[in-house]
C-alpha cells in the first residue's frame, strides 16, 4: 500500500520534472528570439543586436518553476479560486460588502476635500470616475443587452469632439454641450446601431470594432475639423452655471467671496463627473430591476438577443427593440420599463417593445422619451 | 494604363500578403466557430522573428542572401507555430466550453499581450531592414509611366501559391486535412468518431501561424520595416478578406484577400491614401451586413 502510493507519487514526480522541462522548452523557443535578443537602432541607423541571455533563463526558469509547482502541488485540481476560500470568509465578505458601498460612496463625496492640496489625486480620481462612467455605460450594452460592442469608444470620442467643436465654434458653454454632445453620440449610436444590430455576436463584435476604427481614423485624418493628431487646443473651460473660475471680478471665487485658486475648477469637475457616473449607475439599476426587458436575471443571460430565433418565432422585429437598446446606453438619460411580469420571457419583453404597452408606473417623462425614441407608427 | 498596371502588380502582391493571413483566420472560424483575434498579431511576431533571425544570422556570417532567406523562412515559421500552440494552448482550450463570447475576449487579451509583449521586449521604435532583394523587371517604359515589377513582388506571389498548393494539397489529401475537415462538419461526431480533436485544433493554429509567419516575413521584406501595432490592421484587413471570400472556405479567404489587396491598392492610388483603411473596414461593415456569407461561404442555418 505505502509502497504503492510512494511509487506513484514517484512516477508523479518524474512526470512533473517532464512537463516541467517541456514547459522550459517551449519557453526557450518562444522567448529565444524576442527577448533573447534585443534590436536597437545603431548610430547609422542600422539595426544593433544585443544579448540578452540572462533575461532569457530567467524566464525559461520561471516557466519551469512555475509548472513544476503546478503539476506537483495542485495535480489533478483545477484552478478555480472560489473553490479555495472557505464558506465562512465569503459570508464574512458578502456581509462588509453590504456597508462597503455605502462607505465608498461617502468616500467619493468627500475626498476632494480630503485631497485638496494634492492636484495630482484630484486629477487621478477625475480620470478614475471618467473610466467608472465608461465602465458602467458599456456594461449596459455588453452586459445587460449582451452586445459584444468593441467600438463603445467611439462615442466617447464623439462626445469628447462635440464638446470642442461646439464649444470653439458656437461658442456655446460646457452646460449646453454636455446633453447637446451626449444626444450626438445618442444619434451616432441610433445611425450605428440601425445596421449592425442585424448581426449577432462575434460578428457584432467585428463591425463594431470596425465602426469604432473608421470613426478613429476619420478623426484622425480629417485635419481641417478636427486638427487630426495636433488636436483642438483652447477648448473654453467649464463654468458654475455660468461663472467662469478665474480671478477677475464675477468670477466662482469673487462671487462666493473665497480667495481665488484653480483647486476650484478641479474639485467642480470632479463633482460634475461624480454626478455623470451615478447617474449612469441609478440608469443602470433602473434597468436591471424595473425592465426584465434587459436581462433575466435568474437564468443569467440577456434577453435581449436582436435577431435571436427566438425573437424571430415570436413575430418581432429586431430593430425597433435595437432602436430602444442604443437609445439608452448612449443618452443614458433614457431607462426603458416593461412591467415585472414579463420579467422571465425575452420572446415577450421583445413584444412589449413593439406594443408599447408601458407600465403604469412609469414616469411621465420616461414615456415621452420613448415616443420620441420610437420612430415606429403604432401597430 | 500603365500607372492601372502598376497598381494592379502592387495589389496583387499586398492581396497575397493578406490572403495568407487570412487563411489563419478562416480555418480557425472552421473548425471551432471563434474568431482568433490574436492572428493578426502571430503575424507580426513572426515578422520580428524573421527580422531576427536574419540580423543573428548575418551576425553569424551567413550573408548569402537565398540560404539566409531559406534558413530565416524555417526558423520564423517553427518559432511562430509555438507562438500559434501556446496561445491556443494557453487562452482558448480552457475556454472551449465557455459561453460563446469568451474565446473571442480571451484573444482580443492575447491580441493586447502579444503587441504589449513585442513592444517591452523590442521597443516600440519601429524596426528597419535594409532591402535584400533589389532588382526587378521594367515591363513597359513609356514616357509617362515606368511600370516595374520587383523581384520581391516575384518572389511574394510565388511563394504565396506555392504555399497555397501545398495547404490545398494537406486539407484534401492528406490525414491531417480529413481530421480537420471532419472536425470543421461537427466537432462532437468527429471525437466519437476517433479524431483526436484537441490535436486537430493544435494543428490548426500551427498550420495557421506558420502562414502568417510566411506572411509577416513577406511584409518584411516588401516593406523593409515592421513595428509592433502592424499586426492590428494587418489582421483586420485579412479578417475582412476572410470574411469577403466567405468565412470557412480556404479559395474564399485567398480571393477575399486579393480583392481587399486590389481594393485597397486602387483606393490609395485613385482616392486617398488617408483613407485606405477607412475604406477596407466600410467594406468589412458592408459585407458583413449585406452579405454575411461572403463569396463562397455556406449559409449558416441558425438553430433554436
Amino acid at each position: 500500500m505505502t509502497q504503492e502510493g510512494s511509487s506513484s507519487r514517484h512516477r508523479d514526480f518524474a512526470g512533473a520534472l517532464k512537463r516541467a522541462a517541456l514547459a522550459a522548452l517551449v519557453a526557450f523557443g518562444l522567448f529565444s528570439l524576442l527577448v533573447g535578443i534585443r534590436t536597437d537602432t545603431g548610430p547609422g541607423g542600422a539595426l544593433e543586436l544585443t544579448a540578452r541571455f540572462e533575461t532569457l533563463a530567467v524566464l525559461v526558469a520561471i516557466a519551469f518553476v512555475g509548472v513544476f509547482l503546478r503539476e506537483t502541488l495542485f495535480s489533478g485540481a483545477t484552478l478555480d479560486g472560489s473553490s479555495y476560500v472557505p464558506e465562512s470568509v465569503r459570508r464574512f465578505t458578502a456581509h462588509i460588502a453590504q456597508f462597503l458601498g455605502p462607505a465608498l460612496l461617502v468616500f467619493a463625496a468627500v475626498a476632494p476635500i480630503i485631497f485638496y492640496n494634492n492636484r495630482y489625486l484630484l486629477d487621478l480620481s477625475i480620470q478614475i470616475l471618467t473610466y467608472v462612467m465608461l465602465g458602467w455605460g458599456l456594461n449596459i450594452v455588453v452586459g445587460l443587452a449582451g452586445l459584444l460592442d468593441l467600438g463603445y469608444v467611439a462615442f466617447y470620442a464623439v462626445g469628447a469632439y462635440s464638446y470642442a467643436l461646439l464649444a470653439q465654434s458656437f461658442g456655446l458653454s460646457f452646460w449646453i454641450c454636455l446633453p447637446l454632445a451626449g444626444i450626438l453620440a445618442a444619434f451616432w449610436g441610433v445611425l450605428l446601431g440601425f445596421p449592425v444590430l442585424r448581426l449577432r455576436g462575434d460578428y457584432l463584435a467585428i463591425v463594431t470594432l470596425a465602426f469604432g476604427e473608421i470613426i478613429r481614423l476619420v478623426l484622425i485624418n480629417w485635419q481641417s475639423l478636427t486638427g487630426g493628431p495636433n488636436g483642438i487646443s483652447s477648448i473654453p473651460r467649464p463654468s458654475f452655471f455660468g461663472l467662469p473660475f478665474n480671478s477677475e471680478e464675477g468670477g466662482f471665487a469673487h462671487t462666493f467671496g473665497l480667495e481665488f485658486s484653480p483647486t476650484h475648477r478641479v474639485v467642480f469637475l470632479y463633482y460634475v463627473i461624480l454626478a455623470l457616473a451615478l447617474l449612469t449607475n441609478a440608469v443602470t439599476i433602473r434597468l436591471r430591476s424595473g425592465c426584465g426587458g434587459f436581462r433575466s436575471a435568474e437564468r443569467g443571460r440577456p434577453c435581449v438577443r436582436t435577431k435571436s430565433p427566438a425573437a424571430r418565432s415570436a413575430s418581432t422585429p429586431p430593430t425597433p427593440s435595437s432602436r430602444h437598446l442604443r437609445w439608452a446606453p448612449c443618452s443614458e438619460a433614457l431607462p426603458v420599463r416593461s412591467s415585472p411580469r414579463d420579467r422571465d420571457s425575452s420572446a415577450l419583453n421583445l413584444s412589449y417593445f413593439r406594443n408599447r404597452q408601458w407600465s403604469s408606473r412609469s414616469s411621465s417623462w420616461v414615456a415621452w422619451a420613448r415616443r420620441s425614441a420610437s420612430p415606429l407608427p403604432p401597430p | 494604363m500603365e500607372y492601372f498596371l502598376q497598381q494592379l502588380i502592387n495589389g496583387v502582391t499586398l492581396g497575397s500578403i493578406y490572403g495568407l493571413i487570412a487563411i489563419g483566420y478562416t480555418m480557425v472560424y472552421g473548425i471551432i466557430g471563434m474568431i482568433n483575434f490574436a492572428h493578426g498579431d502571430i503575424f507580426m511576431v513572426g515578422a520580428f522573428i524573421a527580422l531576427i533571425a536574419f540580423l543573428a544570422l548575418v551576425a553569424m556570417g551567413v550573408t548569402a542572401v537565398p540560404l539566409a532567406l531559406f534558413l530565416v523562412l524555417l526558423i520564423a515559421m517553427a518559432l511562430t507555430s509555438l507562438y500559434g500552440w501556446t496561445v491556443e494552448r494557453v487562452a482558448y482550450r480552457p475556454l472551449r466550453h465557455s459561453f460563446r463570447l469568451a474565446p473571442l475576449i480571451s484573444a482580443i487579451g492575447m491580441s493586447i499581450v502579444l503587441q504589449n509583449y513585442v513592444q517591452i521586449a523590442q521597443g516600440a521604435r519601429v524596426k528597419p531592414l535594409p532591402p535584400l532583394i533589389t532588382d526587378g523587371y521594367t515591363l513597359i517604359d513609356s514616357p509617362i509611366f515606368v511600370v516595374q515589377l520587383s523581384n520581391v513582388q516575384i518572389i511574394v506571389v510565388v511563394t504565396t501559391v506555392v504555399l497555397m498548393a501545398v495547404f490545398s494539397w494537406i486539407v484534401a489529401k492528406t490525414r491531417l486535412g480529413r481530421d480537420m475537415r471532419a472536425c470543421e462538419q461537427d466537432l462532437k461526431m468527429a471525437s466519437l468518431l476517433g479524431v483526436n480533436v484537441d490535436r486537430t485544433i493544435s494543428y490548426t493554429f500551427v498550420i495557421g501561424a506558420a502562414l502568417a509567419a510566411v506572411a509577416g516575413i513577406m511584409h518584411l521584406l516588401y516593406y523593409g520595416v515592421v513595428d509592433f501595432y502592424i499586426g492590428f490592421v494587418a489582421g483586420v484587413k485579412a479578417f475582412t478578406a476572410a470574411v469577403l471570400g466567405g468565412i470557412g472556405s480556404l479559395p474564399g479567404a485567398m480571393i477575399g484577400g486579393l480583392l481587399i489587396g486590389l481594393i485597397e491598392t486602387f483606393w490609395s492610388a485613385y482616392f486617398s491614401i488617408e483613407y485606405k483603411d477607412v475604406a477596407a473596414f466600410s467594406i468589412l461593415v458592408i459585407v458583413l451586413i449585406f452579405l454575411p456569407t461572403g463569396i463562397l461561404g455556406r449559409p449558416e442555418i441558425e438553430k433554436v
